[in-house]
């Protein structure tokens, strides 16, 4: 009897994958790689946006939405990123090009709408509770964003055998690291970590990335108990609108390190709720 | 469910209802100014922009739909939370959850 070794994957392989992945845009793997300066020139962004034209209407959409409260009309790019600010207008950079420039793979198990769903609401989420903590670092919605793209690089590099995997796991209900483990000897956090470095992301995203399933784990950032508290909300809130969805593991120590109570919680779905409608209207 | 507006896909809007909010198109061009009452004509022409929800201003729905609604919803609660067992944690936030979806409705 021969097991699930013909969809066994070594990390060097995958390192070498990666290493063969297309490259984002300059100005959003600037934006992922440096997330100390976010208070940086709002002209300098704003002139090499202008270069680019659906990021430039994402940003007018989005500044005239009525999630920003604005009556008056914004019409230039200027107004836009004044108006939302330029963290708000850096993020909005992070998603789009994430989102529709990671390359995409043929698996037909694979919901990419659903992947970018869940991403962008862990982002939105876990900046809504960076700052129902008044953490002083911005990082929550890019390590949001980020922290589980290690299944898009399982998914791109090795389609077929990601398709084992989420076949194996609709099947046995699993949880999806223990799927991934089981078919593929590797799961989207080792491969989500090969990205990371590769791509030099901060070390506060790579702890998010290393730590949002296990944010117990010792000398993590407390990114990572944000993160995996801002996951299991997304996946409680049903935003993802997987059929299959579950609450995976929730961890006792990131639940006690943020101390957050009912109604600080109430207000962080609801607050999630809302500006994650905004974003998904316009990014996806 | 907010009490002002909400969000309704496309094909269950119907000739008569209220934009709640200006409708844009891809480019951030102002399609229909917030308060048009919506007709027949201009449903069919904002289903070519590439839209698929609206937000309409204050349809209340009924008690009936609301109970209906949170029926569907604490359904789907269970389901994701099905794994759960006894962790003290999750058994905590699937409390807050249902709390919150119930607070929705009232």
């Amino acid at each position: 009897m021969t097991d699930n070794a013909e969809f066994k994957i070594q990390l060097d392989d995958m390192v070498k994958k990666i290493k063969d992945l297309p490259t984002l845009p300059e100005v959003a793997m600037e934006m992922l790689q440096n997330l100390e300066d976010e208070e940086g020139s709002l002209d300098m962004v704003t002139e090499k946006i202008a270069m680019d034209h659906s990021i430039t209407a994402k940003l007018l959409r989005l500044a005239n939405s009525s999630h920003y409260g604005n009556n008056s009309k914004v019409v230039t790019l200027q107004q836009a990123t004044a108006m939302l600010g330029i963290k708000n207008v850096k993020n909005l950079i992070r998603v789009t090009t994430l989102a529709n420039k990671f390359p995409t793979a043929n698996c037909p198990g694979f919901d990419f709408k659903a992947f970018w769903r869940h991403s962008i609401a862990t982002a939105v989420c876990a900046e809504q509770i960076s700052r129902t903590l008044h953490m002083k670092h911005d990082f929550a919605f890019t390590a949001g964003l980020l922290h589980d793209i290690g299944r898009l690089v399982l998914v791109t590099c090795y389609p077929a055998n990601y398709d084992e995997v989420l076949r194996h796991q609709a099947y046995t209900d699993a949880d999806l690291l223990v799927a991934e483990r089981s078919i593929m000897h590797i799961d989207h956090v080792d491969a989500g970590l090969a990205l990371a470095t590769h791509w030099n992301f901060s070390e506060a995203v790579c702890d998010a990335i290393r730590g949002h399933h296990h944010p117990e784990q010792e000398n993590l950032h407390v990114l990572a108990s944000v993160v995996h508290i801002a996951n299991a909300i997304v996946h409680a809130l049903d935003l993802s609108h997987d059929e299959n969805d579950r609450l995976p593991l929730l961890s006792q120590s990131a639940w006690d390190t943020l101390g957050l109570g009912e109604a600080d919680y109430l207000s962080i779905f609801h607050e999630t709720e809302m500006r994650f409608d905004a974003l998904d209207q316009i990014v996806l | 469910m907010n009490k002002h507006y909400h969000y309704l896909p496309l094909s269950k809007v119907t000739p008569g209802m209220v934009l709640a909010d200006d409708l844009l198109d891809k480019v951030g061009h102002v399609l229909l100014p917030a308060s048009t009452i919506l007709t027949e004509r201009m449903l069919q022409a904002i289903a070519h922009h590439d839209i698929h929800q609206l937000s309409i201003e204050g349809v209340a729905a009924t008690e009936q739909e609301d109970s209906e609604n949170l029926a569907t919803q604490l359904e789907r609660i269970e389901k994701i939370f099905r794994h759960i067992g006894e962790s003290e944690p999750a058994c905590i936030l699937k409390s807050f959850v249902i709390h919150y979806r119930q607070g929705e409705t009232k």
